[in-house]
């Protein structure tokens, strides 16, 4: 096991656990902080997928800017302590069921695909040359996904829209 | 550096959105610049944008099919005549939406912008031919349809709906993106095409990854367009949402939606073995189908029997698309099944064409006929109405053939449509898409459609017996007048009849759309 | 003269242009029903009167620059056969397609169809002229003038119409405004019922006629399959004529008038083959062709009123007067007429049909004749009356006198429309008297109307020289010369019935005339003096009394034409129909099933003959009711069984009634009680309460509102379709 499998188990068992965390804490600010973990950790995971640059905006945006306005929001609202607590109905155990099957299925099919050595990782810097880097990045949204990234704009002026008008004061 | 060549023919096809778009903000910084108190003129900024939006897309229907924009969208005719259809419905729709919102003194340029931003998304996302590119365009239309959706916060209901639509919404498009990315995985290319050509190598080495992307990104389309039993979602989000905005959900996004689902999956079924697609295709139209018209006996509150009627209408189409991917190695002699084909002829005919020619007609009805019934119910809601259970009940209806003749004869003509009675559109369509059912075999399924619709024709001529042959309530509320609300009503009563008895024309151009880049 | 004939020849309008603005002329007037019904309470009575009439006048101007268009020598009609001279068209594209077969929407105005026009909005204009002053006082008026101009509108698509599906669409429009006119005071039962017979005949007869049009899809078809060695023809080679056919029938779609043109020229040397493919197979094109006429006559039977489905007309008069006159004698009832002359070429091909169609025209004719001697009511007569000259009609067609037939159709529009406008301007001033035998003695309390009334009388009796006798004689004269190959007997027949239906003609008409106006008062009178009409309903008639005394001009044998190398004398209407007839009049001369005379009969004997038959039957009338009964008092007791058979209309409603009604209602109770109440109540209705109710209660169930729950069934979806899919490849 090289270091870099060692770190990817970290990671990797953190994020999960981090997000059942999200999902199974009752104290809202511990869901919050769970999620900031998540975040992190997944961060970690980008790293050694040699993204550096999403790391980094992983970190900044996420963990940071968002997860702030989060735990504001959080604090205005002044929820009580104790979220509410989780029932059990014959169609949820369903839905963990069928959750769970679909897992399964997926982790059948994952473990049937051929091993291709084309794809081994070598964190062979020289190859990678400066993949994963701002000026690559750059270089490949502008040129190459410019189309995707234009939409993208659209995307985010449609949703900054839509977040006033479900904010603001009632019509 | 590979610097992109773009000319102005790579952004002919997304000519119709950047007009959408460009009215959008317009209508976005007259919010700012003029806020008079009178605001109808923004309605009609947003139906003249979509009008003009929709003759840009018409005129671009007739251009040959060809990639366009690196190869992120394709231009042809099926596409844009989609365009065409979305367009027509956004402008009906922000007609209607004018008195809806006039009389809860409620019109802003913000929900103009956003239904505008919402034909946008519908159009982009027709014309998309690849995942990320499809995936954005797919949630400019979402976000904005659940902004929409929570637009009027009186009351708990439109909250409640627009957050389990976002919810809902969100974890179909998570399913969306896994499987494209599983697709990815599998073909090492995002685009359509090169997903296409890789397919069939990548089936025969990794089959069950490319089915789990195959299955993952058809329950995310199948939620778009309400398909049985991804369906659970549409009554109570049409239910809460302002009636225009249902509207132009049950029409607009849904053909978007329809139109993506043939686009990705013309690529997506290239080397798989053709019964699992078809099979797929068809247990969702029969469900739907079944479902839907089922689904829609028992409801007394006939805005949520329209949201069951368009989970039905949705059933329909999805069996064009069954048709399309029938296997083509089907014959004659095959038995007759649910969920086989059974070609009347020898062998399988090339039914594409007019599978393609048939939903583009059937669109365009459901379109003209969602948008006049679910106006006549926004015209019949009363503004103190929001929090009684009964705003939308059937007794709303009785005896206005005696209070409001024209009114009535409209909605007759909008529930005779949807149920598929000569000589309104609806029927056509129908017979359009069956027909093509059935010549490409599909009779099991076909028959199922047929007996299904005919227990819709219940739910629709209820209404008709209610608003004709029952006494009107004393205290039955007169239908609020506002002009733009009439004219979008003759318009939709006009053009449910006109293409129901002339057809030709309109047949002739979607005949053209045929020609669908890469199939 | 040659400037005279330059000018009608020179359209102020480019004639393409007039084929493309066909659409307008239908338009209009569907425009203003939909104007009148929709606001015809609100803008008030001037205001629809206003609507109505100027819609109607407004297709009369644009009909008449069509019909100086269709004059124009360059006027010519695309068609995938070469252009159609004298004649404008537009093809707006397809109307509806279904698999190979399409029909297209498309209008021509030809000389047939131009005339067809005229006649419809100027004899409409003023019928809906006299209908503001005839319905003044009806409560009603919007709706009755929505229905008149809705009846317009459907008229002119019926004779526009260049296929038989759309021709079908105005047949079908017409019959409905005729049931909603008939029984437009709906709160008399009676009047209901009416209505009600008028419709429910006139659907046995289109069933005639769709099956008919279904017969003649499967024939086309077949000779689209034909080997192309068998389409040769004279001057025409079989694989251009294939190739030209196939390419017709694609373009315009089997049941439009060029194709079905072409087909009656593929046809002749067809007609003792069988038909090799479709379900058609192994009958002869000959038998096919005949079936479909003899189908198409039981149609036109029903809308044209003759025997067997002549019934429902004279019941008809239950409508409003103008109704009466527009629908019921000058335009609707013609349409049998009108598509016979469309559809001359085919006739021509079956000698059976045309001897079918001469026997039932002639002896309509004649039993209409009868019945009308002894009808008292004025409307009932001129019923009867329309029903006899109908019968003429078909017998001039079945003669082959297709000209001539549609002379009488023009002439009788203005003379019987006429007759109508006058028996209502004489009911409206006599407090809606109807019976005859209680009127007389009206000629010097109503003088317009008796004046017109009387040139009317005078023209359908066929006197000389006002219009009805130049149409009817040339009829006459037709049966008289022309035989039918295989079937000279049935012409001879036809003829010598027309002959004494043309005597009966005169007798009943002269009786009503003596009736009514002559003679003193009846003393059991409704008033004591009759008023006469205003200017508005009495305008009307003294111009459509001009109109049935210049129409004689029609039936002048005054064109000379140049025909292989020899004059011959036409009259000015068989000239101006001739365009329209051409392929009729090859196909006459080529197969010869119908033979005509080789040499020119001299005219004058036969006019003295039919003149001669007219004034004596006129003059027994007089006496009779003049001179011998006002002095008798009773018919000889010999003749009483004869006139309550008459009366009786020869118990023909009684058979019916007993024959097919009384069964029919039989079956319909039997089904009722068995379908209805057991299956359909029993097993359907609540058997899909029952459904509709275990949904309910299931939905109630799965419908929760809890978004989760909803996510919960789509994992469950979609994990079950994965594991499916999975199953299929992984083991």
């Amino acid at each position: 096991m090289s270091a870099e499998q060692v770190l990817f188990w970290v990671f990797a068992v953190a994020t999960v656990v981090a997000a059942g965390g999200v999902i199974l804490a009752r104290n809202p600010i511990a869901c919050a902080m769970s999620l900031v973990a998540t975040f992190f950790f997944l961060a970690g995971i980008y790293v050694l997928l040699w993204a550096h640059t999403i790391a980094a905006v992983q970190v900044l945006v996420y963990a940071g800017a968002i997860m702030v306005l989060f735990l504001f929001v959080l604090m205005l609202m002044s929820l009580s302590d104790q979220g509410p607590v989780m029932t059990f109905s014959a169609w949820r155990i369903a839905g963990v069921v069928a959750v769970v099957t679909v897992l399964a299925a997926l982790v059948l099919v994952f473990r049937r695909l051929p091993a291709q050595e084309s794809l081994a990782w070598s964190g062979d810097a020289a190859r990678l040359g400066d993949f994963g880097t701002i000026k690559h990045l750059g270089a490949v949204m502008y040129t190459q996904w410019l189309f995707p990234f234009e939409a993208v704009s659209l995307l985010l002026l449609v949703a900054i829209v839509g977040a006033v008008v479900v904010a603001k004061a009632r019509v | 550096m590979n610097i992109p060549h773009l000319t102005f023919q790579d952004l002919l096809p997304v000519a119709p959105a950047g007009v959408l778009v460009v009215g959008a903000i317009v209508l976005l910084l007259s919010e700012v610049f003029l806020s008079t108190a009178q605001r109808t003129y923004q309605a009609v900024i947003g139906t003249l944008t979509a009008l003009l939006a929709g003759a840009v897309a018409m005129n671009n229907a007739f251009e040959p099919a060809r990639a366009a924009l690196q190869g992120y969208v394709v231009l042809d005719p099926f596409s844009q005549w989609m365009t065409v259809l979305v367009c027509l419905g956004t402008a009906l729709a922000s007609l209607l939406s004018a008195g809806f919102l006039n009389h809860r003194n409620a019109e802003r340029g913000e929900f103009y912008a956003l239904i505008l931003f919402s034909a946008a998304g519908m159009s982009l996302l027709a014309m998309s031919a690849e995942f990320i590119t499809l995936f954005i365009n797919l949630e400019v239309l979402s976000i904005s349809t659940y902004a929409l959706t929570a637009f009027l916060r009186r009351g708990p209901r439109p909250a409640e709906a627009g957050f389990k639509y976002f919810i809902l919404g969100a974890f179909s498009a998570s399913l969306l993106l896994y499987g494209a990315a599983l697709l990815y995985g599998a073909t090492g290319s995002t685009r359509f095409l090169d997903v296409g050509l890789a397919l069939p190598q990548a089936f025969a080495q990794q089959p069950g990854l490319v089915y789990a992307g195959f299955g993952l990104v058809l329950a995310g389309f199948a939620f778009k367009v309400a398909a049985v039993p991804f369906h659970m979602w549409t009554p109570d989000v049409y239910e809460g949402a302002p009636t225009p905005v249902t509207a132009l959900m049950s029409a607009g996004v849904k053909a978007a939606a329809v139109v993506a689902l043939v686009r990705t999956f013309l690529f997506l079924v290239k080397g798989l073995s053709p019964e699992v697609p078809f099979i797929a295709f068809s247990a969702l139209a029969l469900l739907s189908m079944v479902g839907g018209n089922l689904l829609a006996l028992p409801q007394r509150n006939v805005k949520r029997m329209l949201a069951y009627s368009s989970i039905a209408h949705a059933g329909y189409l999805l069996l064009g698309v069954a048709a399309l991917f029938a296997p083509a190695t089907a014959k004659g002699s095959d038995a007759v099944g649910l969920f086989t084909a059974t070609p009347l002829l020898g062998s399988m005919p090339n039914v594409a064409a007019s599978v393609y020619k048939g939903l583009l007609f059937y669109l365009l009805g459901y379109t003209v006929t969602a948008l006049g019934a679910f106006g006549t119910i926004a015209a019949l809601e009363r503004r103190e109405d929001e929090t009684r259970s009964n705003t939308w009940d059937l007794e709303r209806f009785a005896g206005l053939a005696q209070r409001k003749p024209g009114w009535a004869a409209a909605m007759a003509a909008f529930m005779l449509s949807l149920g598929g009675v000569p000589p309104t559109v609806g029927f056509l369509g129908k017979l359009y898409l069956f027909g093509a059912a059935v010549d490409a075999g599909l009779l099991g399924l076909a028959v199922a459609g047929v007996l299904a619709s005919v227990a819709g024709v219940y739910v629709y001529l209820r209404v008709v017996v209610y608003m004709y042959m029952r006494p009107a309530p004393a205290d039955a509320p007169a239908p609020f007048r506002h002009w733009t609300t009439e004219v979008a009503l003759i318009a939709s009563a006009v053009a449910v009849v006109a293409l129901g008895v002339l057809p030709g024309p309109v047949t002739e151009w979607f005949s053209r759309a045929g020609m669908v880049f890469g199939s | 003269m040659e400037k005279l004939q330059l000018f009608f020849q020179t359209s102020p309008v480019d004639p393409t242009a007039a084929g493309q603005a066909l659409w307008l002329i239908i338009a209009l007037p569907l425009l203003g029903a939909l104007v009148t019904g929709v606001f015809g309470k609100i803008i008030g009575r001037q205001n629809t009167h206003l609507v109505a009439v100027g819609a109607v006048g407004g297709s009369f101007l644009l009909s008449l620059l069509v019909f100086w268009a269709i004059n124009d020598f360059r006027s010519a009609a695309g068609s995938p056969f070469g252009p159609i001279a004298y004649a404008v068209g537009a093809d707006f594209g397809t109307w509806f397609s279904a698999g190979a077969f399409k029909v297209t929407f498309g209008l021509t105005a030809d000389h047939l169809s131009g005339s067809m026009l005229l006649v419809i909005t100027g004899v409409g204009f003023l019928i809906h002229l006299y209908s503001t002053g005839y319905m003044s006082h009806d409560a009603g008026y919007w709706r009755f003038f929505s229905y008149l101009n809705l009846f317009i509108a459907a008229m002119l698509t019926l004779v526009l119409a260049d296929s038989l599906p759309l021709l079908f669409v105005g047949w079908e429009g017409v019959g409905l405004c005729s049931y909603l006119l008939i029984g437009f005071w709906y709160d008399d039962a009676q009047k209901a019922f009416a209505g009600r017979k008028a419709f429910i005949t006139n659907r046995i007869g289109d069933f005639g006629f769709l099956i008919a049009a279904f017969l003649t899809v499967l024939v086309v078809e077949s000779i689209v399959q034909l080997p192309v060695t068998s389409l040769s023809r004279a001057g025409a080679d079989g694989a251009m004529v294939a190739s030209r056919y196939a390419q017709g029938v694609n373009a315009k779609g089997a049941l439009s008038m060029p194709v079905l043109e072409e087909t009656a020229r593929i046809l002749p040397n067809l007609l003792t083959q069988d038909i090799a493919t479709g379900p058609l197979t192994g009958v002869g094109y000959g038998t096919a062709l005949t079936i479909i006429l003899v189908l198409f006559l039981l149609g036109a039977a029903g809308k044209s009123a003759q025997i067997p489905l002549y019934v429902w007309l004279p019941d008809a008069m239950a409508g409003p007067t103008p109704v009466s006159a527009l629908i019921h004698a000058a335009t609707m009832v013609t349409s049998g007429v009108y598509l016979f002359c469309r559809l001359s070429y085919l006739v021509v091909l079956s000698p059976t049909a045309m001897a079918v169609i001469a026997l039932i025209g002639a002896s309509t004719a004649l039993v209409a004749a009868l019945i009308a001697f002894t009808q008292t009511g004025i409307k009932k007569v001129l019923a009867y009356s329309t029903v006899s000259q109908l019968g003429f009609m078909f017998l001039g067609i079945g003669v082959g006198a297709f000209w001539a037939a549609f002379l009488h159709v023009v002439t009788h529009a203005f003379f019987k429309a006429c007759l109508f406008l006058g028996a209502g301007s004489v009911m409206h001033g006599n407090g809606d008297e109807e019976d005859i035998t209680r009127l007389g003695g009206v000629r010097k309390e109503m003088p317009v109307t008796w004046a017109t009334f009387l040139i009317a009388t005078l023209a359908i009796t066929g006197i000389v020289p006002l219009s009805g006798f130049f149409s009817k004689d040339a009829i006459l004269h037709a049966a008289h010369v022309n035989g039918i190959a295989g079937f000279e007997w049935a012409g001879h027949a036809a003829y010598w019935l027309g002959v004494v239906t043309a005597a009966g003609t005169s007798f009943y008409m002269m009786r009503l005339y003596f009736l009514t106006f002559e003679g003193p008062r009846a003393k059991d009178a409704k008033v004591p003096h009759a008023h006469e009409s205003s200017p508005v309903m009495t305008g009307p008639l003294v111009v459509l009394a001009v109109l049935s005394v210049v129409a004689l001009v029609h039936g002048l044998p005054i064109m000379h034409v140049q025909r292989g190398g020899v004059t011959a004398t036409q009259a000015l209407m068989e000239n101006f129909l001739d365009p329209v007839f051409r392929t009729t009049h090859d196909l006459v001369a080529q197969k010869q099933f119908l033979v005509l005379p080789k040499e020119e009969h001299g005219l004058l004997g036969a006019y003295v003959q039919a003149w001669l038959i007219a004034v004596v039957a006129g003059a027994l009338a007089y006496w009779v009711y003049r001179r011998y009964l006002p002095v008798v008092k009773k018919l000889p007791a010999a003749l009483e069984p004869l006139r309550k058979l008459s009366f009786n209309k020869f118990y023909v409603d009684e058979l019916y009634t007993a024959l097919l009604v009384r069964p029919l209602t039989f079956v319909a109770r039997a089904a009722h009680r068995l379908v209805d109440a057991v299956l359909i109540d029993g097993v359907m209705v609540r058997g899909t309460a029952w459904v509709t109710k275990q949904t309910g209660a299931v939905l109630r169930y799965l419908q929760t509102g809890d978004a989760q729950m909803y996510a919960a069934v789509m994992a469950v979806a979609l994990a079950g379709g994965l594991v499916w899919a999975l199953l299929r490849v992984m083991p």
